[in-house]
Order: structure tokens, then C-alpha cells, then sequence
């Protein structure tokens, strides 16, 4: 099973790449509602569904990738054995950090669907993904600082 | 948005921000401990290593807590201070490669200069910080469902006195017998905003009798002298040697009176809707009602030289008969006394929603004071001016929509009872 673990490396960077620039924009897209006062209306929801789909479906291949596929050490350079527990940790805290996003994005979701007024669903919106937006960045900014 | 369902999920979000917080620096201060005691193992290691070779032991024969060892012979880093590092050794009994922590120091002895590089594998210490982040997270989603599961409990306990208060108050009916009893609460909050509302319920109630005492006295007060004066002027009228200016007075008189006791019935009726006082509803055939009307009002039809124009599909709704009637009248007598004489007055009932439709000029005032009381468009006697206010408050308390259109010379009022009605399916 490890033998899959660079071609699926690459579909996580690749999808994670995709999943950044859409949320960054979905985000944006909530903060120029907000700013507007416009009304919160069919596309801002399914907006709102593309989010979470594409964070459940990171977190699953963040799972496998944790739990089921690990780098071998066979096809590791010299300077990543050298920070191969460093990478690990920050594994694990990517993991759980995305776990945090995900109830908090649940938590903004059901708050958002109960809420009636178009102003206050643009509020939480920019505050819930807004804030998992911003995690998620500075989470994988910190990967690609680290590199 | 339910009370429950925003504080649950306040706290939620909450708890999230403080729990990753908290599981960011636990992580950081668990692995820095850690590393520290690692790393302090291995020079406490490197020390004892060095006292042995120092005594004359061989570098082959040393014991040692750490996992690995690993001699270089080099002349190249004689005095090199010791380096520590992370690296990945392949475990044979394992068959795999496991981290390790590495410390690089130089011996220097008789012989020559040595590295030497003792390891430290990370499995255990590794394994040990992954389990506790992946604890705290499991943590929180077990912290989550329990925050949700107790707060449910306690808020549907606690605040269950307020729900009871607020199921009571929302069937209450100041029309119906019995005061408004409300459940004691031990929450002294609550306790006092029950009796707060049980004394304002006691005011609105007597306040409440008290004006419809008043409305039916006066009603009933006004009516009788108006009665009187009425009599005395149709006798008055009889009398054989009055002059023809006498006449015209006496005349006058009846005529004031009778706009008087019609604008006095009025105004009971809008003071009897505004106190619900017709609760009672009946099936109503609006098809046949409004032919009823219709053929009522043939006199002053045919005085005006009208000629109906009727379209009428079935429908049937359920309120008073009494204000159905008012409704109807007031709608088809506005249409006689301001549409042009001679011209059609269209009734038409479809999809349980009436128009009726009368010719004339455009309003003189605007749109929104039509439904006022004591608005008078044109200068044609015999309304009293609350006609159309009488319309307005029977739709609002049916909660009916009523609305005035004017195109091409026709003024339409359109009054949708879809909403208390249904069409009538016929066999």
C-alpha cells in the first residue's frame, strides 16, 4: 500500500491547492456580501455546500494519509530524515487542526441554516469560514515554511 | 432561531477556539519537554561514554542505554562541539525505518580522532505526543456532545417555567371566561415576570370590559335620544300649518339624524371588530351571498341607472355572515354612490378572490388615505366616510387582502378570501 503513497501525496497537494483558492474565494465572496448588505440567496448556500463537501472530502484524504500511508523511509531524502519527526508532528497537528475547522464549520452551518435575516447569515458566514479559512492557511503556510 | 439552538451553538463555537487553543500549546510544551529530556539523556549519555574511554575501556565493550552507536574514524572535526539531530535508522527486527534523535561529538585519543554518534529512537516518545493530540481531539468532539446533551438538559428544565408561561399567554383570550393563570417558578426571575404579566393581563382585562361597557352604553344612549328626536321630527313633518322653509328644516333635521345614527352603528361596528367580538364563522356559499346582495341592492341600482355585470365562479369560505355582509355592501354601495351614472358596475368572483368595479374620475387625494375613515372623495351625500375604513378593519382581522386599483377610468377594489376560502369542487 505504501508504493501508492507519492501519487497520492500528489493528489492531496493538488486538491489542496484547488480546495485553498475556492475557499479563499467563497470567503471573500461572504465578506463582499457582507460589506454589500445584499440578500443571502441560492448561490451564497450552495457556495456554502461546496465549502463543507470540499472539506470533508480533505479531511477523509487527510485520514488515509495519517493513518493508512506513511512516507517510506526508502524514497525519503537526506534532509527529510533529518526533520522526519519534525514533518510527522506537523502531520498530526495539520490533522487535528483540520478537525477543528470541520466542527467549527459544522457549528457555522447549523447556525447559519436557523438564522433568518440575510445580514446575520452574511455576519456568521464571514466569521465561521472566515476563521477556518484563515486557519487552514496559516496551517499550510506553515508546511511550506517549514520546507 | 430557538433560545436552546443559539446558546448550544454559542457555546460550541466557544469551546472549539479554547480547546485549540489549548491543544496548540499543550502540543508545543509536550513535544519541547520531550525533546528536552531526549536530548538531555543523550548528553548525560555522551558524558558517561566519555569517562569510560577516558578510563581505557574500548569503544566495542561500552554499555549504554542508547539504542544505536556508530564510530567514524575522521580526522576532519577534532574538537567539534556536539551536535544533535533527527534522522530515520532501519529497525531489522521491525523491518522498518523509525526516527531517531542522534548526538554527534568527537573523541580524541592516542589512536587518532573518532565521531562518535549515539541514537535515541523516537517510537515511543513519538508515539507518545501523537496519542495525546489525537486524545485532545477526541476530547473535544466527547466535550462537544456533552456540552450539547447537558445544556439541552438543564435549559429545558430551567427555562421550562418560561415555556409554560409563554404556551399560556399565547392561547389567551381576554373574550374568554377565567383569568390568565400562569405556574409558579423557583427561579425568582421568572417568578417575577410571571406576576408582572398577571397584573398587566388584570388591567388589559378590566380596561377591556370597561370600553366595551362604554361602546354599548353610549352606543346604546345615542341611539335612544336619536330615536326620540327622529319621531318628534317625522310628527313634526305631519303637522299641516308648517311653512315650506319650516319644511325644508324639519326636513334637514331628518336627514342629520339618520346620517347620525348610521355613523354612531358605524362606529360600534369598527369598535366591536377592533374587540374581536365576532368570533363566530359559518360556512358561507360566496357565490350565492353575493348574488343576495346584488339582488338587495336592485333599488338603488336601478335608481342610478347601473346595469350589473356579473362573472361569478363558486367558492366557499368560513367567517361571520354579519361582517361578510357589511363587507360586501360597503364594497357594492361605494361603487352606486361614486360610480358615473348609467355606467356598468362589475362584480366578478374568481379564484375566491372579488372584484367589483365601478366607472369614475381619478381619486382627489392619494392612494394610501382611501381606506381611511372620514376620507370623502367626491361631494355626493349620503356616506358617512368610514365605509372603506369598515372594509379595511373586517380584511385585517381576517387577515384578508384588500387593495384599490384605478386603469383606464375604472376604480376596482379586489378582495382575495383564498385565504379563509377554497374553491368548491361540484360532483
Amino acid at each position: 500500500m505504501q508504493e501508492i503513497y507519492p501519487y497520492f501525496i500528489r493528489f492531496h497537494i493538488i486538491f489542496s491547492v484547488i480546495f485553498l483558492i475556492t475557499i479563499v474565494y467563497i470567503t471573500i465572496h461572504y465578506i463582499s456580501g457582507f460589506l454589500s448588505k445584499r440578500e443571502y440567496g441560492l448561490k451564497e448556500i450552495r457556495l456554502r455546500k461546496i465549502y463543507l463537501t470540499l472539506l470533508y472530502a480533505d479531511l477523509v484524504i487527510g485520514i488515509i494519509l495519517y493513518f493508512f500511508l506513511q512516507k517510506p523511509a526508502e524514497i525519503m531524502s537526506t534532509e527529510e530524515a533529518m526533520n522526519y519527526s519534525s514533518l510527522r508532528f506537523w502531520a498530526i497537528q495539520h490533522f487535528s487542526n483540520v478537525i477543528f475547522v470541520v466542527i467549527l464549520c459544522i457549528t457555522g452551518n447549523l447556525l447559519i441554516k436557523k438564522v433568518p435575516l440575510s445580514a446575520k447569515k452574511f455576519k456568521y458566514s464571514v466569521f465561521y469560514f472566515g476563521v477556518s479559512t484563515i486557519i487552514i492557511i496559516i496551517s499550510v503556510g506553515l508546511f511550506a515554511l517549514r520546507k | 432561531m430557538k433560545l436552546l439552538s443559539k446558546t448550544s451553538l454559542l457555546i460550541i463555537t466557544g469551546s472549539i477556539f479554547i480547546f485549540w487553543i489549548g491543544n496548540l500549546v499543550f502540543f508545543r510544551i509536550t513535544r519541547e519537554v520531550i525533546n528536552e529530556h531526549i536530548n538531555n539523556e543523550l548528553m548525560t549519555q555522551m558524558a558517561g561514554l566519555m569517562t569510560r574511554l577516558n578510563q581505557g575501556e574500548t569503544i566495542s565493550n561500552l554499555p549504554g542505554s542508547f539504542d544505536q552507536i556508530n564510530i567514524i574514524e575522521t580526522n576532519i572535526h577534532p574538537g567539534q562541539p556536539p551536535v544533535l539531530s533527527d534522522t530515520v535508522l532501519y529497525n531489522a527486527s521491525q523491518q522498518k525505518f523509525i526516527a531517531h534523535r542522534a548526538l554527534r561529538f568527537s573523541y580524541n585519543s592516542d589512536k587518532g580522532s573518532r565521531d562518535i554518534i549515539i541514537y535515541k529512537s523516537l517510537l515511543s516518545s513519538d508515539a507518545l505526543i501523537e496519542r495525546i493530540t489525537l486524545l485532545s481531539v477526541a476530547l473535544l468532539i466527547v466535550f462537544i456532545i456533552m456540552i450539547y446533551i447537558l445544556n439541552r438538559y438543564i435549559f429545558t428544565n430551567i427555562w421550562s417555567a418560561f415555556s409554560n408561561s409563554l404556551k399560556r399567554l399565547d392561547v389567551y383570550d381576554f373574550n374568554k371566561p377565567g383569568g390568565l393563570v400562569l405556574p409558579v417558578s423557583e427561579i425568582a426571575e421568572f417568578d417575577r415576570l410571571n406576576k408582572v404579566l398577571l397584573e398587566m393581563a388584570d388591567r388589559i382585562q378590566s380596561d377591556y370590559k370597561s370600553l366595551k361597557e362604554l361602546t354599548a352604553n353610549t352606543s346604546h344612549e345615542i341611539q335612544t335620544p336619536l330615536a326620540i328626536i327622529r319621531n318628534k321630527a317625522e310628527l313634526l313633518l305631519q303637522s299641516e300649518n308648517l311653512s315650506e322653509t319650516d319644511l325644508e328644516t324639519v326636513s334637514s333635521i331628518l336627514n342629520t339624524t339618520g346620517r347620525l345614527s348610521k355613523l354612531n352603528q358605524s362606529l360600534l361596528l369598527i369598535a366591536k371588530i377592533e374587540n374581536k367580538q365576532f368570533e363566530e364563522s359559518e360556512e358561507i356559499d360566496l357565490k350565492d351571498a353575493l348574488e343576495t346582495y346584488i339582488t338587495n341592492l336592485d333599488v338603488l341600482i336601478n335608481a342610478g341607472g347601473f346595469s350589473i355585470n356579473s362573472e361569478l365562479d363558486n367558492c366557499t369560505i368560513r367567517m361571520n355572515h354579519m361582517l361578510l355582509d357589511v363587507l360586501i355592501s360597503n364594497l357594492l354601495k361605494n361603487a352606486i354612490t361614486h360610480g358615473t351614472g348609467g355606467s356598468d358596475i362589475g362584480v366578478r368572483l374568481k379564484n375566491c378572490i372579488v372584484e367589483i368595479s365601478n366607472q369614475g374620475a381619478p381619486l382627489p387625494f392619494s392612494e394610501d388615505q382611501l381606506f381611511k375613515r372620514f376620507i370623502k372623495g367626491s361631494g355626493k351625500e349620503g356616506g358617512t366616510g368610514i365605509g372603506l375604513e369598515i372594509v379595511r378593519k373586517i380584511c385585517n382581522y381576517y387577515r384578508i387582502n384588500v387593495k384599490h386599483i384605478y386603469s383606464e377610468g375604472t376604480h376596482s377594489f379586489r378582495v382575495d378570501f383564498s385565504t379563509i376560502g377554497g374553491l368548491k369542487i361540484e360532483d
